[in-house]
């Protein structure tokens, strides 16, 4: 008798943890993991959010680069038909060179890579529009949330 | 057994006969579609007029940014001057995102759309034209054949602003040129852009 109630509380906490695990699958909007643990994300609704990866030391006056990771959440991915672009702003204290280059590593996420040149030392401000699309069976978001990045260069 | 066998061959023949979509350089299916509101509207009765199919939904945000911020605006006014029908067509099932009448009214209104919008929610007309995306648009000339099918445009964002190799083109724009001048249409075909079409079945 004991045993077959031990089997039972077994059986039921491995669906318990089946359940969880499937939930979280769905809905969590997961960072990568090379985005800082806590850190808030640039931009966010309730079908994708956009993270910034750390921005390696840069110097005034060179080409630096800025990673920016899109996320897909829910059942949306990202929609690859679309021409996302980082569109620079003029509030932007340093030099945005083009528009970015966007590539899609997994359904879910895509990676943009800005490229800018910061005109002297320390801190200053990357301001752009990040043009995305994603989409799911049923419908395209068309988003062009502002992101500012905060850069220092040495 | 075999008998089976043939008869089932012979419908699939014929049921895919039936569903090829319309081919650029044949006749374009006719259809009849009823529009907001509730006239009749029959392809073949505009026979000798040049006319543009454009498939719609207003609640799809390419076809909101294509006739708020793209090549969509104002354009079937700016052929409509020269004779030219322009046909807004829903093939959105029942239920679906823009499906409902009202929500086409509305778009009607705001956007100010002098062009009638028909309602096609079986899906029967969409499927026959191959429509895949709204907006997809669709060409016919006065001798009742398809010349152009495609996107509006080579800006796949809807607004105008990323047209692939940087100079917009408007393809239906361009088109139309081409008629007007007695040339075959240069550029035939494109691939859609923007949402699914939201059939019901």
């Amino acid at each position: 008798m004991a045993a077959a109630s031990n089997t039972v509380r077994s059986l039921a906490l491995v669906a318990f943890g089946a359940l969880v695990a499937a939930c979280d699958r769905g809905a969590t909007p997961t960072p990568p993991e090379t985005i800082a643990k806590g850190a808030p994300p640039l931009a966010e609704k309730a079908f994708y959010r956009v993270d910034a990866k750390p921005i390696t030391p840069c110097k005034a006056g060179a080409t630096c680069e800025a990673e920016l990771v899109l996320t897909a959440l829910g059942d949306y991915h990202v929609n690859d038909d679309y021409p996302t672009k980082f569109v620079a702003d003029a509030a932007s204290e340093v030099a945005i060179q083009g528009e970015g280059t966007f590539k899609i590593p997994a359904a879910k996420q895509g990676t943009m890579t800005v490229r800018f040149t910061p005109a002297k030392v320390g801190p200053a401000k990357l301001v752009g529009t990040f043009r995305l699309s994603v989409c799911n069976e049923e419908d395209c978001q068309i988003e062009s949330p502002k992101i500012t990045l905060d850069v220092t260069s040495s | 057994m075999r008998i089976a066998a043939l008869v089932l061959l012979a419908l699939g023949l014929v049921t895919s006969a039936v569903a090829a979509p319309a081919t650029v350089g044949k006749k374009a299916p006719d259809f009849t579609l009823k529009s907001l509101d509730g006239k009749d509207v029959k392809l073949s009765s505009f026979k000798g007029k040049v006319v543009v199919l454009e498939w719609f939904n207003p609640g799809c945000p390419y076809v909101k940014k294509s006739h708020t911020v793209g090549s969509l605006i104002d354009t079937a006014k700016k052929h409509a001057k020269t004779g030219v029908v322009w046909l807004a067509i829903n093939s959105g099932g029942a239920g679906k995102q823009g499906a409902e009448p009202k929500d086409n009214e509305a778009a009607v209104k705001t956007w100010s759309l002098e062009h009638p919008v028909l309602l096609d929610p079986s899906g029967a007309t969409g499927k026959a034209y191959g429509a895949t995306n709204t907006p997809h648009m669709f060409v016919i000339d006065a001798k009742g054949t398809l010349v152009y099918a495609g996107a509006i445009d080579n800006s796949r964002d809807g607004e105008r602003k990323s047209p692939e190799g940087g100079t917009l083109i408007n393809y239906v724009d361009t088109a139309l040129e081409d008629i007007a001048a007695k040339r075959a249409v240069k550029t035939s075909t494109t691939k859609a852009y923007g949402c699914s079409v939201k059939y019901g079945s």
